[in-house]
C-alpha cells in the first residue's frame, strides 16, 4: 500500500461546517474529499490477507503477484493465488450507547463518530475493500457483514443515520462478542467514547488481537469531558440511567480530571502494549485528520 | 440582665439577614441547571472520594456567610458591654454613669441632615434609657473648652435625666478633653455605686491638644481609676471643614467715604487644596463684594475686600464662604463697625511756645464739622503733680 496521508487536513471538514450539512453521505463525502486531495498516489491496489496457493504464471497476470522466492528456488514463474480475491475486510464498530449522544459543541459524539465511520466506509469502498458495520451497546446490535457493493454502502449509511442508542453499555463484553463473530482476519475500527471500565475494554481489545485482527481505536471524546469547564453548581444527569448528581463542579474538578487522565492513560497503555493504534478524537477537531491517520496506518501495514 | 446592651437595638432586627445565604441556597437549588453528562461514573467516583471534604467546606462556607452578615448587623446595633467581671465590684453592683456630651462647636457638623450633636444626644438618651437600669444614677456633663455640668449630682431618676438632655445646647467653644476629664473626675459620687464614664464625642484631634502629654495622662488616669471609660464616637471618616476667622480692618477709625480694607482668613482643614473658593462680604445684610480665594491643604489664605462706608453710624456685616461644608457655624464671620462723622484729634506739643508762629501745635483742624482741642502742654516734671495735659483747656483757635 502506498497511500500517503494528507499533508494538512482540509479546513472544510471542521465539525462546525459539517454540522450544517444535512445528510450523512454528503458529510462523509466532504471528509473523504478533504483527505483524498492530500494524497500523492492512489491507494487503489489489490490487497489480500489469506494466501491460498501458487499457480503458473500466464501472460496477463500482474508481475507484482509473481512469487520471486519460488522463482529463485525453482527458476519458474509462479503467481501467488489468494483464497478470496477481494481486498481488505474492515469492520466498523460504532458505540451506540446513550453516552455517545452528549455534545457540547456543533456535533454530538455519535454524529462525529458516525461521520467518521461513513467517511471511512466510503474511502474503503473506493479501494474495493469490503466494509462491515457493528453497532455496540451492551451487546452487538445490527451486525452487517463486510461487503464492497454499492447497495451495501447505502445500507451502511442508512444504519449509521438511524442509529438507536441503548441506555446501557458494556463495552468490554461487546468487544468479546464482536471478536467471536468476526471469523476472518481483518481490520477492526472502533469508534467509541470508551466510558467504561478501562481494564474490561483492554481485555476486549486483546480478544481482537488474539484473533489476529488489526485494530484501530478512535476514542471519541467531547472537549467538555476533557476540561470540565463548569463553574456554577449544576445537577449532572447520567446519560445511561445512572441518576442525578447535584454538585459544585469547582469541588470535583481536580479529582474528576485526574480520574479521566488515569482512564485515558490506562487505555493508551493497553493499546500500546497490544500494538493497537489509539487515536484520541475530540469532537471539536477536524474530521479529516482522523482519516489521514487511518491512511497513514494503512500505508504502514501494506 | 447581663452586661450586654445595644446603642441601636433596631438593627438587631437585621440579624434576620443571617438567613439570607440559606434562602439564596434554597432559591438557587430550585433554579439549578440540569446537565446531561456522559462521564457520570467519574463524577460519581470523584464525589464519593470527596464527599466528606465537600460537605465540610460547604458547611464552613455557609456558616461563614451567615456569621459575616450577623456580625454586620451586630456592629450596626453598636453593642455596649459592661465590665461586670471587675474584681472590685460585684456583678449586680449599681452604676453611677457620667455621661459626657461633647457640645463643642465642631459637634454642629451635619451629615445627611443630622448634626453630630443630635447623634450624641440620641446616644446619651439610649444609654440612659437602655443601658442603665433601675437603681442606677447618672450625671451629665457638657464638654467643651469650658466644661459644665448639666446634671452634677448623681440623679437616680433616669427619666428626669433624659429630659434634662433636651436642655443641652451646642456651644461656640472649642474642645478640651483633658479639662473635661478633670471636671468629670471632680464630680461627686455615691458610696456603693460603681462609676462608669460614657464619653460621647466627635473625637476631634484638637480636643487632645490642650494639655502637655504628661499632665493629660495624669488627668485621664485620675478619671479612669474611678471606673471604666466608654468612648462613643459620632465621627465617621475624615470631615471636610472650611472656616473663616473674624474679619480685621485696615484701620480702626472708619469715616464715611474713606475706603477701609477688610480681611478675613479662610482656613482649610482638609487634605486637599481648594482653588477658586468664593467668599462674599455683606454689609447691613446686603451683599456688597465677593472674591475668589485659593487655599492650600491644611493651610489658610486671606480674603480681602475694600469697602467705603457711605454714612456714619454702627454697621453690621459678615464675611461668608460660598460653599457649604457640613459645619455651617464657622462658614461666616461677623463684625460690627462704628463709622464716625469725624475724628477727634488731640495734638500734644511737649515744647510749647507762646508764639503761635513758633509752635507746631497751633494748627488748624481740617474738619469743619468736628472739634479740636488746641493744647499747649509741657512734659511732666514730677510724679506727684499730674501732668498738665490731663487737664486740657479749651482755647480759641488763633485767627
Amino acid at each position: 500500500m502506498s497511500a500517503e496521508p494528507a499533508a494538512a487536513p482540509s479546513r472544510l471538514a471542521t465539525p462546525e461546517l459539517l454540522a450544517r450539512i444535512a445528510g450523512l453521505e454528503l458529510r462523509a463525502r466532504a471528509v473523504v474529499e478533504g483527505v483524498i486531495s492530500g494524497m500523492h498516489r492512489s491507494p487503489h491496489r489489490g490487497y489480500s490477507v489469506e494466501f491460498a496457493q501458487h499457480r503458473d504464471y500466464t501472460p496477463g497476470d500482474e508481475i507484482r503477484h509473481i512469487d520471486w522466492r519460488v522463482y529463485g528456488r525453482s527458476d519458474r514463474y509462479y503467481v501467488k493465488q489468494f483464497e478470496e480475491e477481494t481486498n481488505l475486510r474492515a469492520y466498523l464498530a460504532l458505540d451506540a450507547s446513550n453516552s455517545m449522544r452528549y455534545g457540547s459543541g456543533a456535533m454530538t459524539k455519535l454524529e462525529y463518530a458516525s461521520t467518521i465511520a461513513a467517511a471511512l466506509a466510503g474511502l474503503l469502498m473506493r479501494q474495493r475493500d469490503s466494509v462491515g458495520l457493528a453497532l455496540c451497546t451492551d451487546s452487538v446490535a445490527g451486525f452487517l457483514p463486510p461487503s464492497a457493493t454499492a447497495p451495501h454502502m447505502r445500507e451502511i449509511l442508512r444504519r449509521l443515520e438511524q442509529v438507536e442508542t441503548a441506555p446501557r453499555t458494556d463495552t468490554g463484553k461487546t468487544f468479546h462478542d464482536l471478536a467471536e463473530r468476526i471469523r476472518r482476519r481483518g481490520l477492526v475500527i472502533i469508534l467509541s467514547d470508551l466510558l467504561d471500565d478501562a481494564e474490561a475494554i483492554v481485555r476486549g481489545l486483546q480478544h481482537f488481537r488474539h484473533n489476529k485482527h488489526d485494530v484501530i481505536v478512535f476514542h471519541i471524546i467531547d472537549r467538555y469531558e476533557l476540561t470540565f469547564p463548569f463553574r456554577e453548581t449544576v445537577v449532572f444527569e447520567g446519560m445511561e440511567e445512572e441518576g442525578m448528581l447535584p454538585a459544585d463542579p469547582n469541588a470535583l474538578r481536580t479529582d474528576y480530571l485526574r480520574l479521566m487522565e488515569e482512564h485515558i492513560t490506562a487505555l493508551r497503555r493497553g493499546c500500546r502494549e497490544m500494538a493497537i493504534d489509539y487515536v484520541q478524537m475530540p469532537t471539536d477537531a477536524p474530521l479529516d485528520s482522523a482519516l489521514a491517520h487511518y491512511l497513514a496506518d494503512r500505508s504502514r501495514t501494506a | 440582665m447581663n452586661g450586654l446592651s445595644f446603642a441601636n437595638p433596631a438593627f438587631l432586627g437585621a440579624l434576620a439577614i443571617g438567613a439570607l445565604p440559606i434562602l439564596i441556597h434554597l432559591v438557587r437549588k430550585r433554579r439549578i441547571r440540569v446537565v446531561p453528562w456522559a462521564a457520570y461514573e467519574f463524577l460519581l467516583r470523584s464525589r464519593k472520594r470527596n464527599r466528606k471534604r465537600i460537605r465540610l467546606e460547604q458547611l464552613l462556607l455557609l456558616t461563614l456567610r451567615i456569621l459575616i452578615l450577623c456580625l454586620m448587623a451586630l456592629a450596626f446595633a453598636r453593642p455596649l458591654i459592661r465590665n461586670l467581671n471587675s474584681p472590685m465590684m460585684p456583678r449586680d453592683a449599681r452604676v453611677h454613669a457620667i455621661i459626657v456630651l461633647d457640645n463643642s462647636m465642631s459637634m454642629g457638623s451635619r451629615r445627611q441632615g443630622v448634626s453630630d450633636f443630635d447623634r450624641a444626644r440620641k446616644a446619651a438618651d439610649a444609654i440612659l434609657g437602655r443601658v442603665l437600669r433601675q437603681g442606677d444614677a447618672a450625671s451629665i456633663v457638657l464638654a467643651s473648652a469650658r466644661p459644665a455640668a448639666l446634671l452634677r449630682d448623681p440623679c437616680f431618676d433616669l427619666q428626669t435625666a433624659r429630659q434634662r438632655l433636651g436642655a443641652a445646647r451646642l456651644s461656640d467653644l472649642g474642645t478640651d478633653f483633658a479639662a473635661s476629664a478633670d471636671f468629670c473626675a471632680s464630680l461627686p459620687s455615691r458610696e456603693g455605686l460603681r462609676l462608669e464614664t460614657y464619653w460621647i464625642t466627635d473625637s476631634q484631634q484638637a480636643g487632645f491638644a490642650g494639655l502637655p502629654p504628661e499632665r493629660a495622662e495624669r488627668v485621664w488616669r485620675r478619671l479612669t481609676d474611678r471606673g471604666p471609660l466608654f468612648w462613643v464616637s459620632t465621627a465617621e471618616g475624615e470631615r471636610e471643614n472650611l472656616s473663616l476667622d473674624a474679619p480685621r480692618f485696615s484701620r480702626e477709625m472708619v469715616t464715611p467715604g474713606a475706603p477701609v480694607g477688610i480681611e478675613a482668613l479662610v482656613r482649610n482643614r482638609t487634605r486637599q487644596a481648594r482653588t477658586g473658593l468664593s467668599v462674599a462680604l455683606r454689609i447691613d445684610g446686603k451683599p456688597v463684594a465677593s472674591t475668589l480665594v485659593d487655599v492650600p491643604a491644611q493651610g489658610s489664605a486671606p480674603a480681602r475686600f475694600v469697602f467705603p462706608f457711605d454714612r456714619s453710624g454702627v454697621h453690621t456685616g459678615s464675611v461668608e464662604l460660598g460653599e457649604y461644608d457640613g459645619l455651617e457655624r464657622d462658614n461666616s464671620a461677623w463684625m460690627a463697625v462704628r463709622v464716625r462723622d469725624a475724628l477727634r484729634v488731640l495734638v500734644v506739643n511737649p515744647t510749647p511756645s507762646s508764639d503761635p508762629a513758633r509752635d507746631e501745635a497751633f494748627t488748624r483742624h481740617g474738619s469743619t464739622r468736628g472739634w479740636a482741642a488746641w493744647v499747649c502742654c509741657r512734659p511732666p516734671t514730677g510724679a506727684a503733680t499730674p501732668p498738665p495735659w490731663t487737664r486740657p483747656r479749651p482755647s480759641t483757635p488763633p485767627r
